[in-house]
């Protein structure tokens, strides 16, 4: 066994620390190894997944909050109520698409004859 | 050298799931890691149940073994690590002092004077609560270099630093060491 050998500033730190070495070894108790592996054989082997790396554990709680937050974000929408916008904004929105205003060059027609009915 | 590269060879089939090889590792190696975690932790019952955890962490890190290194320097790195968790456990713990742990480490017999190993009971005592007030790193510093004989070299790999900040460590330690004890060298 290679001692290293400090460099002691003076006589009481070399005193310390050779007093320290007084401190008594102890053995280890008959069938240390034994109950080592009995041990080894009741404690089933943590599995290795991928989840142990702290950093893929980190990416996983991320990906984890961003799905929950998104999932709330897109329940909300679906339960807003879609009349948001002024009750004749929507009433025009929901005429679009609607056969009637294939008529509504017509009906403009008839404010241009109105008009000149009024010059007259 | 030769023990290294047993310990090496050991390891590798201890890699291949080799209980033999687990077994005789231990063997090997069980005084040194048992000793390094009592004169840190202090109690002879704890020192063992903690060394216990120190060998299935070799045998379930074994899949990870690069025989770059000494496995003396990765099992002393693992019994360190371990070691500073039962610090923390027991710091969170504040009824689980290290303090109030009992001693259960039988003197050896010191002669038939009572007085005498009373003093050498008292002794003991007061060696081990100066090492174990130490701070983590100084600690296992002073046991590896003071009582297994490592090299700074060795110490530097377990503790992750350079050889000039283990002599910095270690002689901030015999200076705390030398106040603690004094009166009794």
């Amino acid at each position: 066994m290679s001692m290293e050998q400090p460099d002691f500033h003076d006589a009481d730190e070399r005193a310390a620390w050779e007093l320290i070495g007084r401190h008594q070894a102890i053995e280890p108790s008959f069938g240390f190894a034994e109950r080592t592996l009995r041990r080894l054989h009741e404690q089933p082997t943590p599995a290795r997944s991928w989840l142990r790396l702290p950093v893929l554990r980190w990416a996983a709680v991320m990906c984890l909050l961003i799905g929950a937050t998104v999932g709330l974000w897109m329940t909300q929408r679906r339960e807003r109520p879609v009349a948001t916008a002024e009750p004749e904004v929507v009433a025009y929105a929901q005429t679009q698409g609607e056969d009637y205003l294939e008529d509504f060059d017509v009906i403009a027609s008839l404010d241009q004859l109105d008009a000149g009915g009024s010059q007259l | 050298m030769i023990e290294h590269d047993t310990d090496v060879a050991l390891m590798l089939r201890v890699k291949d799931g080799d209980e033999d090889a687990f077994r005789q590792l231990i063997e090997r190696h069980q005084r040194v890691v048992i000793n390094v975690i009592h004169r840190a932790i202090g109690d002879a019952w704890e020192a063992e149940d903690l060394a216990q955890r120190v060998f299935l962490q070799v045998y379930r890190s074994a899949g990870r073994y690069q025989p770059t290194a000494k496995f003396t320097t990765w099992l002393f790195t693992i019994t360190h690590n371990t070691i500073r968790n039962e610090y923390r456990r027991r710091s969170r713990h504040a009824t689980e002092s290290i303090e109030a742990m009992p001693e259960g480490v039988e003197l050896r017999a010191q002669g038939t004077d009572p007085a005498r190993e009373v003093a050498e009971r008292e002794l003991q005592q007061r060696i081990r609560e100066a090492v174990q007030e130490l701070p983590d790193a100084q600690r296992t510093a002073v046991i590896l270099c003071r009582f297994e004989g490592q090299s700074y070299e060795e110490i530097a790999a377990v503790l992750g630093c350079s050889v000039a900040a283990v002599k910095s460590l270690l002689h901030r330690a015999r200076q705390t060491l030398k106040e603690q004890l004094r009166g009794l060298y």
